[in-house]
């Protein structure tokens, strides 16, 4: 029987995910490791991104037990199909963080927050995906970002990056 | 949300150093936040090669560079513009600014020239405009046949480089207009790779050919030339070009270095036809640099 943990969120939800599937979070592992982790683990993260992060956590599970359990036969094809699988699960999670950009920035704090550097690493190539390529005006559209740079200031610092701006 | 109110500005500096170099200096301009997260250090040493501060260490510039620029986007813009010579003198080193590869240009001392030691044949002079203590420059020759072999490993992996020659004319020359010269660019070992003809020295009366395209209208290649020439009759050549420094160069050829372990590639230049002389060229280096970079 699997050691179960609960986790509470922000807002008070509780959240019963096994051990395997949390210690992901180097955070919490440590939290286990030195017996600090008894009763329910408060997390200062809001029940949807919580929820969110033990999706990845699952899904990152669900796959390191599989690889355990397979055998050498047949393995090559199936690891094909596996990771076809999870590109595809990836890419509609990403998907779903593009279209939510305040799921995905509460997000990249709680992997911060949590130690989660692969999803952390995850997340940070998702933002900079995002951004590539594109003029500074959009960047800010996208993010909401406050232009404090007076006109000359902006000027100064565009005309220092010159070949940036051209095509 | 700002996302600048809310993350960490080492976790946008991460994310911004998984962009690109002109990505990196486009976000200076978003807000104050991202100017110093991108300005940062962590940024910059993602752009820079893994193993810049190896490099750096075989230069005689090595110390006066890592303390002039304290911040790393100011070395990662040095070595872009300023080519730095390291092993000795007999490379020169820089950065590809939009990708922050490795550049090399060889010395022309370091080839396998034959007839290189003969001084009736080449000889070696310093020039104020190369980079390099010495020059190879052709006297005479008729037999043409120069080889520079480059470790893959020193360049960038997952690249495709092209090979230039590095040259320009002494006051007198000949054999170079009459005469094409095979170049071929190919990894040691490996047999020979693909050959491409060259003009080195184009006449001036010599006018790139248009082609009929068959619906009425002409077209012409504006980096390459079709030539008629008497010994080969209508080939396709790749122009050379000023390069702005004092030299011109022409592209040899190139190849795809994928991690580096694929030996020595070899950069050839051939010509011989038995009885015809060639000489008055002088030789700088060759280049190896990252191909289809947008610039």
């Amino acid at each position: 029987m699997a050691i179960m943990y609960a986790l509470k969120s922000s807002d008070n939800e509780i959240f019963e995910v096994e051990q395997k599937v949390i210690e992901q979070s180097e955070t919490i592992k440590k939290m286990i490791e030195d017996g600090a982790a008894t009763g329910e683990i408060p997390l200062q993260v809001s029940s949807k991104t919580l929820a969110k992060v033990l999706e990845w956590c699952k899904q990152r599970q669900h796959k390191t037990v599989e690889n355990e359990n397979d055998d050498n036969k047949g393995k090559r094809k199936k690891e094909r199909d596996e990771d076809d699988d999870i590109k595809e699960w990836e890419n509609k999670f990403s998907d779903e963080l593009k279209a939510d950009k305040d799921v995905l920035f509460d997000l990249l704090l709680a992997s911060n927050y949590l130690d989660l550097p692969a999803l952390l690493s995850f997340l940070c190539q998702l933002v900079a995906d995002m951004v590539a390529g594109k003029m500074p005006e959009e960047i800010r559209r996208m993010f909401n970002i406050e232009n404090d740079f007076t006109p000359e200031e902006e000027k100064a610092i565009t005309a220092e990056h010159g070949w940036a701006f051209q095509p | 949300m700002d996302i600048t109110l809310i993350l960490p500005e080492d976790c946008i500096s991460h994310i911004i150093s998984l962009t690109s170099p002109r990505d990196a200096c486009r976000l200076t301009v978003v807000s104050p936040v991202f100017k110093s997260a991108a300005e940062s250090d962590t940024v910059w040493e993602m752009f820079l090669p893994s193993d810049y501060l190896e490099i750096l260490s075989t230069s005689v510039s090595a110390s006066s560079l890592t303390t002039s620029f304290s911040k790393k986007k100011d070395l990662y813009f040095h070595l872009c513009h300023n080519p730095i010579l390291v092993s000795g003198g007999t490379m020169s080193f820089a950065l590809e600014k939009e990708s922050g590869k490795k550049c090399y240009m060889i010395c022309a001392r370091e080839f396998a020239i034959e007839w290189g030691n003969t001084p009736s044949y080449w000889i070696w002079p310093s020039l104020p405009e190369s980079m390099f203590a010495e020059a190879a420059e052709l006297k005479i020759v008729w037999w043409f046949d120069i080889k520079a072999r480059v470790e893959t490993k020193i360049l960038s992996s997952k690249t495709n480089y092209g090979a230039y020659l590095v040259f320009k004319f002494a006051e007198t020359r000949y054999g170079f207009k009459e005469r094409l010269v095979d170049f071929e660019v190919y990894f040691e070992g490996s047999g020979n790779g693909e050959r491409r003809r060259a003009l080195l020295d184009l006449p001036p009366n010599m006018l790139p050919l248009s082609q009929e395209r068959g619906d009425g209208w002409m077209e012409i290649e504006m980096d390459e030339f079709f030539i008629e020439n008497g010994d080969y009759g209508k080939v396709m050549v790749p122009l050379s070009r000023e390069r702005g420094d004092g030299w011109m160069e022409i592209e040899m050829g190139e190849f795809f270095n994928e991690n580096g372990d694929d030996g020595k590639v070899v950069c050839s230049v051939f010509d011989f036809d038995g009885f015809r002389r060639k000489g008055g060229i002088i030789i700088q280096g060759i280049e190896l640099r990252p191909e289809n970079s947008p610039c």
